[in-house]
């Protein structure tokens, strides 16, 4: 948000459409954190008034983010990204061809949904250090990290920083039609969600997101449970969770005969 | 950049008339008769033909006694472990002490004599600090008024140093806003700004921020054609009641939408970083990301929040024993987290020096 241009929600928190909840959620309160009464961050350059304004947009920015109804209302009304799940309703009663079988999702054009959200080196970094800090200095001779330093280019230093996630593509998506437990966890890596942050938003135990993960029948609960679970899963990925439920659940089936639907 | 430098006259009135009081002893007569500010010392550098210099660092904050020069000595000596061959220049001018931090003596050849021309070329104020890879010109033993230089020194002080033999340059800057100390923020590849999380190093910064964004803007040949709307916005009390950036693009926008793209294209360019310095508290570290956020809603700008520092006892018993403080406590916390933000500085921003983005030519 900038220059009192007409600024849309996302634009008033700081985020981009594709923001999973927990990105709306910390952005909301870093805003609040930021215009608080008490903030010196705010001394000389945002007035009273205008702190109270900027709060007002912020909680009505929320409102409506913060409601998974109410945001894919926005989202649809104001041409913003969605993973438009309604039309692919229609689609999966007249095509369904087996259990394990459903059918892929139109290719969506819009690539950037799985783009992992951008996040300044630091935050990866810098400032991960609270304890320990001196540990990060490893004993190598200044001068063969030196020569290393020249002989990069910027480019190989950029590719360099974080282990290389291998994004996943709309297209693939839009093909995908077993749902494995590997893909979500790429998926989920992909969208730099750690396990403890999936299973703090799902109320899943990590156990059982591993399990998930590794496809690890043997460990998983009933199917009931289970199919919640993946349904959780993947609404924090914001995955279609009537496409990914149903596949995922076929193969926990065939190995689980006695689960039997 | 065409390079051609369009000289538009505003349409009302005198353009200068009351903008930018000058009072500057050593401003010569052909300057005084166009002020100061209205030169822009970049358009006066040629480039040297062939030169080392990787890239250019610079220190600012407003404030005084914000960890400025500690900083600047800190990362100087940190790129030059790298391997680097550093030059940390004390830009504060008349209140130079780069050195004492540094732990050098009195150096005998400083930025005085290469105003007064006692030195041949700047090379001549190049001394070496005692450290390997570092050397340092020096501001100190200044005459009494060189920190009132002339746009024609600092035009020549800027290209003598574009052609020194070295891979960085470090600008340690003065406290306040005057334009020589802007200007040398804007020279520089990567401009940090330094606060304490109190409020009054926040206005100081803040004041900085906004008269280096202004500065820049007004320096951008792309937005020559609205000049006269940003030399308005420096000043509150403008007739067009321009009081922020945004009430700025609002009017630009007005006189021409083009260049009102062109705003955006050159706000977008300014990317000051941002270092949080003597932090406490969680509390303190958060002061830079709602900094950062502050900034973003108003200048328009996005800002890095590269790092913070810890408060450490260690700097003032460095400072006494008038002893680089990474040398003195190499272990500390404190040293730790500044060689973590250099080496992030020089990974996620190091590139070859580009002046044609600085508008140089």
């Amino acid at each position: 948000m900038s220059l009192g241009e007409q600024n849309n929600y996302y634009d008033v928190l700081d985020l981009t459409p594709g923001a999973s909840e927990k990105e709306i959620k910390d952005a909301y309160l870093r805003a609040k954190t930021t215009y608080n009464k008490d903030s010196v961050a705010l001394y000389t350059l945002v007035s009273p008034e205008e702190r109270e304004e900027i709060l007002e947009q912020i909680e009505e920015a929320y409102g409506v983010l913060s409601n998974n109804e109410r945001r894919k209302d926005y989202d649809r009304c104001h041409g913003l990204l969605v993973m438009d799940d309604s039309h692919l309703n229609e689609g999966v009663a007249n095509d369904i061809v087996s259990i394990d079988r459903v059918p892929p999702m139109e290719v969506l054009t819009s690539e950037d949904i799985l783009i992992p959200p951008a996040t300044d080196f630091i935050e990866n970094s810098a400032f991960s250090e609270s304890s320990g800090p001196s540990t990060r200095m490893e004993p190598v001779s200044r001068e063969s990290t030196a020569a290393h330093e020249r002989a990069r280019t910027p480019q190989d230093v950029q590719s360099s920083q974080t282990p290389v996630i291998e994004p996943v593509s709309a297209e693939e998506l839009a093909r995908e039609i077993e749902w494995r437990g590997s893909l979500l966890r790429r998926i989920r890596e992909s969208r730099r969600i750690s396990v403890e942050e999936m299973s703090t938003a799902t109320k899943i135990s990590k156990s059982y997101l591993v399990a998930i993960e590794a496809e690890n029948f043997a460990k998983l609960p009933a199917a009931v449970f289970l199919r919640g679970f993946v349904t959780q899963i993947s609404k924090i990925l914001r995955l279609p969770p009537e496409r990914v439920a149903p596949a995922y659940l076929a193969r926990y089936y065939l190995s689980r005969p006695d689960q039997h639907s | 950049m065409d390079g051609s430098v369009k000289k538009t006259l505003p349409p009302f009135g005198d353009p200068n008339a009351g903008w930018f009081p000058l009072s500057d002893s050593l401003v010569s007569d052909k300057e005084r008769t166009s002020p100061d500010s209205q030169i822009n010392p970049f358009d006066l550098i040629t480039t040297p033909a062939y030169r080392h210099i990787k890239q250019v660092w610079a220190i600012g904050g407003g404030k005084g006694g914000i960890g400025k020069s500690l900083i600047a000595s800190s990362l100087a000596i940190s790129a030059s472990r790298l391997g680097n061959k550093v030059i940390a220049v004390d830009l504060d001018l008349g209140g130079a002490n780069l050195h004492t931090t540094l732990g050098m003596d009195l150096p005998k050849h400083t930025l005085s004599d290469f105003f007064s021309c006692r030195v041949n070329s700047l090379e001549g104020c190049v001394i070496p600090s005692g450290i390997a890879n570092l050397e340092i010109i020096s501001g100190a033993h200044d005459a009494v008024g060189v920190a009132n230089i002339s746009v024609s020194q600092k035009a020549r002080l800027l290209e003598a140093m574009l052609a020194l033999n070295a891979d960085y340059l470090i600008f340690d800057l003065g406290a306040g806003t005057t334009f020589n100390t802007v200007d040398f923020f804007l020279f520089s590849d990567i401009g940090i700004v330094t606060l304490l999380p109190e409020p009054t190093s926040i206005e100081n910064a803040y004041r900085f921020i906004r008269s280096a964004y202004y500065r820049f803007l007004r320096q951008s040949h792309r937005l020559s054609e609205v000049r006269h709307l940003v030399d308005m916005a420096m000043d509150s009390n403008n007739p067009l009641g321009i009081r922020s950036p945004s009430d700025l693009f609002r009017e630009v926008n007005k006189a021409s939408p083009e260049c009102g793209i062109n705003l955006k294209l050159e706000i977008g360019r300014f990317r000051p970083k941002l270092i949080v310095n003597q932090a406490r508290t969680q509390t303190d570290i958060d002061i830079g990301y709602s900094v950062k956020t502050v900034c973003k809603k108003y200048f328009g700008i996005e800002m890095d929040y590269i790092g913070y520092l810890d408060y450490d006892s260690a700097v003032w018993q460095s400072i006494r024993r008038k002893r680089p403080l990474m040398l003195e406590f190499p272990n500390s916390r404190l040293v730790s987290s500044l060689e973590r933000v250099s080496h992030e500085l020089i990974k996620h921003y190091g590139h070859q020096r580009n002046d044609a983005l600085m508008g140089i030519k």
